[in-house]
Protein backbone atom coordinates (compact mmCIF):
# COMPACT_ATOMS: atom_id res chain seq x y z
CA UNK A 1 0.00 0.00 0.00
CA UNK A 2 1.22 3.67 -0.63
CA UNK A 3 1.43 5.84 1.96
CA UNK A 4 0.81 9.56 1.17
CA UNK A 5 2.33 12.59 3.29
CA UNK A 6 0.45 15.65 3.30
CA UNK A 7 1.36 18.71 5.06
CA UNK A 8 0.09 22.16 5.44
CA UNK A 9 1.34 25.06 7.93
CA UNK A 10 -0.48 24.18 11.09
CA UNK A 11 -1.32 20.75 9.79
CA UNK A 12 -4.69 20.78 10.93
CA UNK A 13 -6.47 22.63 8.44
CA UNK A 14 -6.04 22.74 4.77
CA UNK A 15 -4.14 19.33 4.57
CA UNK A 16 -7.19 17.33 6.79
CA UNK A 17 -9.42 18.53 3.25
CA UNK A 18 -6.40 17.87 0.65
CA UNK A 19 -5.87 14.51 2.89
CA UNK A 20 -9.78 13.97 2.35
CA UNK A 21 -10.08 14.73 -1.49
CA UNK A 22 -6.96 12.13 -1.74
CA UNK A 23 -8.34 9.94 0.05
CA UNK A 24 -12.07 9.96 -2.09
CA UNK A 25 -10.26 9.94 -5.68
CA UNK A 26 -8.32 7.00 -4.09
CA UNK A 27 -11.35 5.07 -3.60
CA UNK A 28 -13.00 6.22 -6.77
CA UNK A 29 -9.85 4.66 -8.28
CA UNK A 30 -9.56 1.38 -6.37
CA UNK A 31 -6.02 2.60 -5.15
CA UNK A 32 -5.31 1.24 -1.69
CA UNK A 33 -3.64 4.15 0.10
CA UNK A 34 -2.66 5.29 3.64
CA UNK A 35 -3.00 9.44 4.36
CA UNK A 36 -1.01 11.42 6.75
CA UNK A 37 -0.99 14.57 8.07
CA UNK A 38 1.94 16.70 9.57
CA UNK A 39 2.81 20.18 9.86
CA UNK A 40 5.36 21.93 7.19
CA UNK A 41 8.21 22.07 9.80
CA UNK A 42 7.95 18.37 10.63
CA UNK A 43 7.93 17.40 6.84
CA UNK A 44 12.09 16.48 6.56
CA UNK A 45 11.93 14.41 9.42
CA UNK A 46 8.58 12.34 8.62
CA UNK A 47 8.80 12.15 4.82
CA UNK A 48 11.44 9.14 4.50
CA UNK A 49 8.44 6.89 5.62
CA UNK A 50 6.22 7.81 3.00
CA UNK A 51 6.20 7.52 -0.79
CA UNK A 52 4.49 11.15 -1.95
CA UNK A 53 4.48 14.19 0.08
CA UNK A 54 1.66 16.92 -1.03
CA UNK A 55 1.77 20.63 0.79
CA UNK A 56 -0.90 23.40 0.52
CA UNK A 57 1.92 25.60 1.52
CA UNK A 58 5.01 25.58 -0.38
CA UNK A 59 7.75 23.21 0.90
CA UNK A 60 10.80 24.72 1.58
CA UNK A 61 11.93 22.79 4.80
CA UNK A 62 14.97 21.00 3.25
CA UNK A 63 15.75 18.24 0.65
CA UNK A 64 13.23 15.19 0.55
CA UNK A 65 13.69 11.95 -1.65
CA UNK A 66 10.29 11.53 -2.25
CA UNK A 67 8.04 13.07 -4.67
CA UNK A 68 6.46 16.34 -4.34
CA UNK A 69 3.55 17.68 -5.70
CA UNK A 70 1.81 21.18 -4.24
CA UNK A 71 -2.01 21.11 -4.02
CA UNK A 72 -2.96 24.49 -3.38
CA UNK A 73 -5.37 23.53 -6.39
CA UNK A 74 -7.20 21.10 -4.69
CA UNK A 75 -8.47 24.45 -2.36
CA UNK A 76 -8.67 27.11 -4.86
CA UNK A 77 -10.37 24.54 -7.46
CA UNK A 78 -8.33 25.92 -10.11
CA UNK A 79 -7.06 22.71 -12.39
CA UNK A 80 -8.05 20.28 -9.22
CA UNK A 81 -8.77 17.39 -12.00
CA UNK A 82 -5.16 17.95 -13.23
CA UNK A 83 -3.16 18.15 -9.60
CA UNK A 84 -5.86 14.99 -8.53
CA UNK A 85 -4.71 12.96 -11.89
CA UNK A 86 -0.78 13.87 -11.08
CA UNK A 87 -1.44 12.78 -7.74
CA UNK A 88 -3.04 9.61 -8.37
CA UNK A 89 -0.59 9.18 -11.02
CA UNK A 90 2.11 8.61 -8.52
CA UNK A 91 -0.16 6.15 -6.26
CA UNK A 92 -0.84 3.38 -9.07
CA UNK B 1 -21.94 23.03 10.23
CA UNK B 2 -22.90 21.69 14.08
CA UNK B 3 -21.56 22.97 16.32
CA UNK B 4 -19.36 26.04 15.03
CA UNK B 5 -20.49 29.12 16.74
CA UNK B 6 -21.18 31.46 14.03
CA UNK B 7 -23.68 34.43 14.19
CA UNK B 8 -23.52 38.46 13.38
CA UNK B 9 -21.30 39.38 15.44
CA UNK B 10 -18.45 37.44 13.45
CA UNK B 11 -18.92 39.45 10.49
CA UNK B 12 -16.99 42.61 10.34
CA UNK B 13 -17.42 45.09 7.51
CA UNK B 14 -13.67 46.52 7.75
CA UNK B 15 -12.88 50.04 6.13
CA UNK B 16 -9.06 51.33 6.32
CA UNK B 17 -7.23 48.32 6.46
CA UNK B 18 -3.60 49.22 5.62
CA UNK B 19 -2.15 45.82 5.89
CA UNK B 20 -2.49 42.12 6.64
CA UNK B 21 -1.30 42.76 10.07
CA UNK B 22 -3.91 45.23 10.86
CA UNK B 23 -6.60 43.46 9.44
CA UNK B 24 -5.70 39.90 10.87
CA UNK B 25 -6.09 41.57 14.45
CA UNK B 26 -9.39 43.13 14.13
CA UNK B 27 -10.62 39.65 13.29
CA UNK B 28 -8.72 38.42 15.77
CA UNK B 29 -9.49 40.60 18.96
CA UNK B 30 -13.35 40.48 18.19
CA UNK B 31 -12.91 36.61 18.85
CA UNK B 32 -11.25 37.12 22.04
CA UNK B 33 -13.68 39.43 22.75
CA UNK B 34 -16.15 36.68 22.54
CA UNK B 35 -14.27 34.63 24.23
CA UNK B 36 -13.95 32.32 21.52
CA UNK B 37 -10.61 32.03 21.35
CA UNK B 38 -7.43 32.48 24.21
CA UNK B 39 -5.43 35.47 24.24
CA UNK B 40 -2.49 34.08 22.93
CA UNK B 41 -4.78 33.67 19.65
CA UNK B 42 -3.91 36.63 17.74
CA UNK B 43 -0.13 36.15 18.21
CA UNK B 44 -0.36 32.93 17.42
CA UNK B 45 -2.55 34.35 13.85
CA UNK B 46 0.12 37.00 12.99
CA UNK B 47 3.13 35.04 13.55
CA UNK B 48 1.49 31.87 12.11
CA UNK B 49 0.81 34.03 8.53
CA UNK B 50 4.18 35.75 8.73
CA UNK B 51 5.82 32.02 8.16
CA UNK B 52 3.25 30.50 6.46
CA UNK B 53 1.01 32.97 4.47
CA UNK B 54 -3.03 32.19 3.84
CA UNK B 55 -3.96 33.70 1.20
CA UNK B 56 -5.53 31.98 -1.26
CA UNK B 57 -4.98 33.21 -5.24
CA UNK B 58 -8.83 32.03 -6.45
CA UNK B 59 -8.49 33.56 -10.07
CA UNK B 60 -11.32 35.82 -8.98
CA UNK B 61 -11.81 37.47 -5.55
CA UNK B 62 -8.96 36.31 -3.79
CA UNK B 63 -9.36 35.15 0.19
CA UNK B 64 -7.19 34.45 3.06
CA UNK B 65 -7.97 31.85 5.86
CA UNK B 66 -6.04 32.44 8.72
CA UNK B 67 -6.44 29.99 11.69
CA UNK B 68 -3.96 28.83 14.33
CA UNK B 69 -2.88 25.55 16.59
CA UNK B 70 -5.93 24.43 18.64
CA UNK B 71 -4.43 25.15 21.43
CA UNK B 72 -5.51 28.70 21.53
CA UNK B 73 -9.01 27.74 21.05
CA UNK B 74 -12.02 27.96 23.48
CA UNK B 75 -15.01 27.08 21.08
CA UNK B 76 -15.04 25.96 17.42
CA UNK B 77 -15.79 29.12 15.79
CA UNK B 78 -15.28 31.14 12.55
CA UNK B 79 -15.16 34.98 12.13
CA UNK B 80 -15.28 36.81 8.86
CA UNK B 81 -13.77 40.08 7.42
CA UNK B 82 -14.87 41.81 4.52
CA UNK B 83 -12.25 44.34 3.32
CA UNK B 84 -13.81 47.55 1.98
CA UNK B 85 -10.80 48.18 -0.41
CA UNK B 86 -8.16 45.12 -1.01
CA UNK B 87 -5.82 44.29 1.38
CA UNK B 88 -2.42 42.85 -0.05
CA UNK B 89 -1.64 39.27 1.87
CA UNK B 90 1.04 36.91 0.98
CA UNK B 91 0.30 33.88 -1.16
CA UNK B 92 0.06 30.26 0.64
CA UNK B 93 1.58 28.37 -2.30
CA UNK B 94 3.95 31.03 -3.05
CA UNK B 95 5.09 33.08 0.39
CA UNK B 96 7.03 35.71 -2.29
CA UNK B 97 3.95 36.68 -3.94
CA UNK B 98 1.24 39.24 -2.64
CA UNK B 99 -2.02 38.84 -3.67
CA UNK B 100 -4.64 41.56 -2.80
CA UNK B 101 -7.23 40.01 -0.61
CA UNK B 102 -11.27 41.00 -0.41
CA UNK B 103 -12.42 38.04 2.27
CA UNK B 104 -10.93 36.82 5.83
CA UNK B 105 -12.20 33.53 7.04
CA UNK B 106 -10.38 32.99 10.25
CA UNK B 107 -11.05 29.48 11.56
CA UNK B 108 -11.10 29.17 15.28
CA UNK B 109 -10.55 24.81 14.95
CA UNK B 110 -10.87 23.20 18.50
CA UNK B 111 -9.56 19.53 17.21
CA UNK B 112 -6.86 19.03 15.22
CA UNK B 113 -8.46 17.02 11.67
CA UNK B 114 -11.38 17.16 12.92
CA UNK B 115 -13.91 20.04 11.64
CA UNK B 116 -13.85 17.93 8.16
CA UNK B 117 -17.50 19.37 7.19
CA UNK B 118 -17.01 23.07 8.34
CA UNK B 119 -13.45 22.70 6.70
CA UNK B 120 -14.92 21.57 3.39
CA UNK B 121 -17.91 23.87 2.62
CA UNK B 122 -15.13 26.95 3.36
CA UNK B 123 -13.08 24.92 0.70
CA UNK B 124 -16.29 24.82 -1.35
CA UNK B 125 -17.28 28.81 -0.64
CA UNK B 126 -13.69 29.49 -1.91
CA UNK B 127 -14.48 27.72 -5.20
CA UNK B 128 -18.02 29.17 -5.70
CA UNK B 129 -17.07 32.61 -7.08
CA UNK B 130 -20.32 34.07 -7.92
CA UNK B 131 -21.11 33.71 -4.11
CA UNK B 132 -18.27 35.20 -3.03
CA UNK B 133 -18.27 38.25 -5.47
CA UNK B 134 -22.01 38.40 -4.02
CA UNK B 135 -20.94 38.67 -0.32
CA UNK B 136 -18.23 40.99 -0.98
CA UNK B 137 -20.55 43.27 -2.79
CA UNK B 138 -22.83 43.61 0.05
CA UNK B 139 -22.35 46.68 2.05
CA UNK B 140 -25.03 45.01 4.42
CA UNK B 141 -23.65 43.03 7.70
CA UNK B 142 -26.47 41.10 8.33
CA UNK B 143 -26.86 40.09 4.51
CA UNK B 144 -23.34 38.92 4.64
CA UNK B 145 -24.13 36.93 7.54
CA UNK B 146 -27.52 35.48 6.04
CA UNK B 147 -25.29 34.49 2.91
CA UNK B 148 -22.68 32.58 4.96
CA UNK B 149 -24.98 30.73 6.46
CA UNK B 150 -26.78 29.80 3.53
CA UNK B 151 -23.14 28.29 2.19
CA UNK B 152 -21.70 27.13 5.18
CA UNK B 153 -24.31 25.83 7.54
Amino acid sequence: MKRVLVACGNGIATSTVVATKIREACENHGIAVMVSQCKLLEVESKADDFDLLVTTGKFTGGSVSVPVVGAINLLTGINEEATLEEILGYLK
Amino acid sequence: MEGIKFDSRQVLMLKGMENDEQDLSAVADVMCEMGLVKETYKQAILDREKEFPTGLNTGGCNIAIPHADVTHVNEASICVGILEEPVMFHAMDEPEDLIPVKMVIMLALKEAHSHLDMLQKVVELIQDQAVVKQIVETREKEMVCQLLKEKLF
